[in-house]
């Protein structure tokens, strides 16, 4: 040792320095070295043990859905109550790649297994087939697709989707409309919210109840199969603000099958189609007549010979009373004459201001695309004025006839009929009127007298006071109208002393049946429907008949001739 | 000089480093360790508020009002309404008649001449026709239906 240290010693001077300085080089360089290999170990250690067995335990949740955190949903579209119509669901299908299947027979077994619909054999022929991809099934639920990860086979994956799927099927389908493939709306609130609905996570609530949307359908579609009509269609508006509590239209189609849908399927006949809806318009001439008149009430009108201008076919009424009819007698007994008459005294002008304000001709500002824009013919002669008064020569939707009916009916408060809820200001209006409160409350005597009095009495439900017009008219077709094909609609608006909802129901070309007698018009198939829509919905909308309560018409009634007063009259001018 | 490596303060600062690298090596993955269990519970939570979307749809698809009329109709004896029946008058309804205690007990008579007196042909019978069973049945079937539906939305 001592003779070693003395080596250390004689290799003093320039070479052992130079020794020193190696050593030490060394010494570093093995000490990065063994630091190295420490991490490197511990690192092995890291990924092998720890993180290795963190990676088996969670792997089996992360391969089926690895984008599972933040997936954004197409918003929900919900009704009135929260209920849903339409809502977007991650679905997983599943396919196979039968290359990597090891079993094909145990995993067709267990897979035959979760779905009841799919036969072991059907499957196994699947799994053994030569291709890399085969759908097994689409769209499971959460539960299948659970319990397909279970089986555990490599071969088996599944592709994540957004569908859009709609609980209420076929029943609210011209308002929601519908999506494309890649889930843009392509029609109704689906198309006009498009943006809204795919940026928001607030769900789109809608004015619309599904209960009282399935009561308006199911009796539309009873009178459309009872009087073999080839449509119809149904509204149902609150008067005081103009939200569309339910709208439908027949024939309708069922939004997950969108492919094979016809023209009359899409059609929304209540906001597209543009209709000489008939007699319902005497609501809107009998009310601008009582506007703009001195003394309505006292005017007469001869109803006796069918009414001669020149440029039009003599007017005839359908319902002939052959006499002279006070104002409420042209109303209840829906006198073409009467309001011809009327419209004439009124002129072009002040009927067509009317109108407008009403709510009859423009666009209604409903917040689907599907939208038409009506107007008065440009070649309109003052005549036509005459026609217009009982609903022919201009053509309206029926949304807008049950508009004007709301404004009419509300205390004459001009409205927008609209689909989306307002949570901050349910009861919104503008404010403009169009006639007197005075007018207004004359107008629901008259459409209550039409019940209890004339065409519409098939609809009255007791203790509700509904009131309404009915209108026939036939359709018209090349250089004519068509006798045999009519629109016939029902308009009512209950209850009459206080007026909350319109109810209207139109069918596209009914027929008659033995329950008619034969008969086509509205009183017989139309406004049945309605009674039986506000019968099933009174209770849904919290109204409770109130049998006691004075009837609006009262003091009307003596205005309308009965029967036995116009046979007496007759005799005592013939002696 | 190479004594030095193995001087006190030396010796500290190395078994310092070492546990101080340890415990970061542990911190670290306890870390990664609660990261991942983080993960997988809210893939859990995604997986369950996915299941209850799904589940709203069915409740909502179970509840539409076409399929709670049907049932009402199979099995109960429900009618509609009639206006006219409707009392808006509550002093109208009749007050509740006190039963009439009998003052002694009834004697009891042997169960043979209280079956012979039970109205044996009143047994009550349901008014309508029987429930059909498959409507049950087939409301899971529904819901798997209409999302089979969505398979044949095709490309417009």
């Amino acid at each position: 040792m001592k003779r070693f240290r003395e080596k250390v010693l004689h290799m003093r001077g320039e070479r052992g320095s130079a020794l020193d300085l190696a050593r030490g080089r060394i010494v570093m360089i093995s000490a990065i070295f063994v630091i190295a290999y420490i991490v490197v170990s511990a690192r092995v250690v890291d990924l092998s043990l720890i993180q290795g067995d963190l990676q088996n335990g969670g792997s089996e949740l992360d391969y089926a859905l690895d984008d599972a955190g933040g997936f954004h949903h197409r918003a929900d579209i919900v009704d009135r109550n929260g209920v849903l119509l339409a809502r977007s669901l991650k679905t997983a299908s599943l396919y196979a790649d039968p290359k990597l299947v090891t079993s094909p027979e145990e995993v067709a077994a267990q897979l035959a297994e979760i779905f009841s619909d799919l036969t072991y054999g059907d499957i196994l022929k699947k799994l053994q087939d030569d291709g890399r991809f085969v759908w097994i099934k689409r769209n499971l639920t959460p539960q299948e697709q659970q319990n397909v990860l279970y089986i555990g086979s490599p071969g088996l994956s599944f592709k994540s989707e957004d569908k859009r799927i709609y609980p209420q099927g076929s029943l609210t389908a011209h308002v929601v409309g519908y999506t494309s493939v890649d889930g843009k709306g392509i029609a109704g609130v689906e198309s006009s919210f498009d943006k809204l609905l795919t940026e928001s996570d607030k769900p789109l609530e809608l004015t619309m109840d599904v209960r009282l949307q399935h009561a308006l359908r199911r009796e539309l579609a009873a009178a459309v199969d009872k009087y073999k009509a080839i449509g119809g269609g149904g509204v149902i508006m609150d008067v005081r603000n103009g939200e569309v509590l339910a709208l439908t239209s027949l024939p309708d189609f069922d939004p997950h099958h969108i492919s094979k849908l016809s023209d009359a399927q899409k059609f929304n006949k209540m906001t597209l189609g543009e209709y000489e809806l008939g007699s319902v318009f005497k609501i809107f001439s009998v009310a601008a007549y009582l506007d703009s008149q001195k003394n309505p009430m006292r005017k007469s009108f001869d109803a006796r010979e069918p009414l001669k201008r020149k440029g039009i076919p003599p007017i005839r009424d359908y319902h002939a009373e052959d006499r002279i009819l006070s104002l409420p007698e042209v109303f209840v007994h829906s006198s073409n004459i009467g309001t011809a008459l009327m419209a004439e005294q009124m002129g072009t002008q002040t009927v067509q201001n009317y109108y407008r304000d009403f709510g009859l001709v423009g666009k209604a500002s409903l917040e689907i695309p599907e939208v038409a824009t009506t107007g008065f013919r440009s070649d309109w002669r003052d005549v036509d004025t005459l026609s217009a008064s009982f609903g022919h020569a201009i053509a309206v939707t029926p949304l807008q006839l049950a508009l004007g009916t709301a404004t009419v009916v509300n205390g004459g408060e001009q409205l927008e009929p609209t689909l989306i809820m307002n949570p901050e200001k349910p009861l919104q209006t503008h404010g403009n009127t169009v006639i007197e409160p005075q007018t207004a409350h004359r107008m629901r005597q008259l459409m209550r007298l039409n019940v209890t009095k004339g065409s519409g009495g098939l609809a009255d439900i007791p203790g509700l006071q509904v009131g309404g017009k009915t209108g026939t008219a036939e359709k018209a077709s090349r250089g004519g109208y068509d006798r045999d094909k009519v629109i016939s609609s029902f308009v009512a608006a209950f209850p009459m002393d206080e007026p909350r909802y319109v109810v209207l129901i139109m069918l596209d070309e009914p027929k008659g049946t033995k329950e008619t007698h034969g008969f086509v018009t509205a009183g017989w198939n139309a406004a049945p429907a309605v009674g039986n829509v506000i019968k099933s919905t009174a209770s849904i909308l919290g109204m409770a008949p109130e049998i006691d309560r004075e009837d609006v018409s009262a003091s009307l009634v003596h205005y309308v001739k009965t029967e036995h007063e116009i046979r007496e009259e007759a005799n005592a001018q013939s002696h | 000089m190479s004594v030095r490596i193995f001087r006190i303060s030396n010796v500290f600062a190395w078994s310092l480093a070492v546990l101080f690298g340890s415990m970061l090596f542990y911190v670290s993955q306890s870390v990664q360790r609660a990261e991942n269990q983080l993960r997988k519970l809210n893939h859990q939570v995604n997986l369950e508020l996915e299941a209850i979307r799904v589940l709203e749809a069915e409740w909502d698809y179970l509840n539409s009002p076409t399929r709670l009329e049907q049932l009402a109709q199979d099995h109960l004896q429900v009618d509609d309404i009639d206006m006219q029946a409707v009392l808006t008058d509550v002093t109208a309804i009749p007050k509740h008649e006190v039963p009439v205690v009998p003052s002694s007990k009834p004697v009891f008579v042997s169960s043979e001449v209280s079956a012979a007196k039970a109205p044996a042909s009143k047994a009550p019978q349901p008014q309508r026709k029987p429930p059909s069973k498959t409507i049950r049945q087939s409301d899971r079937a529904g819901f798997s239906n209409l999302l089979n539906k969505l398979n044949d939305k095709e490309p417009l």
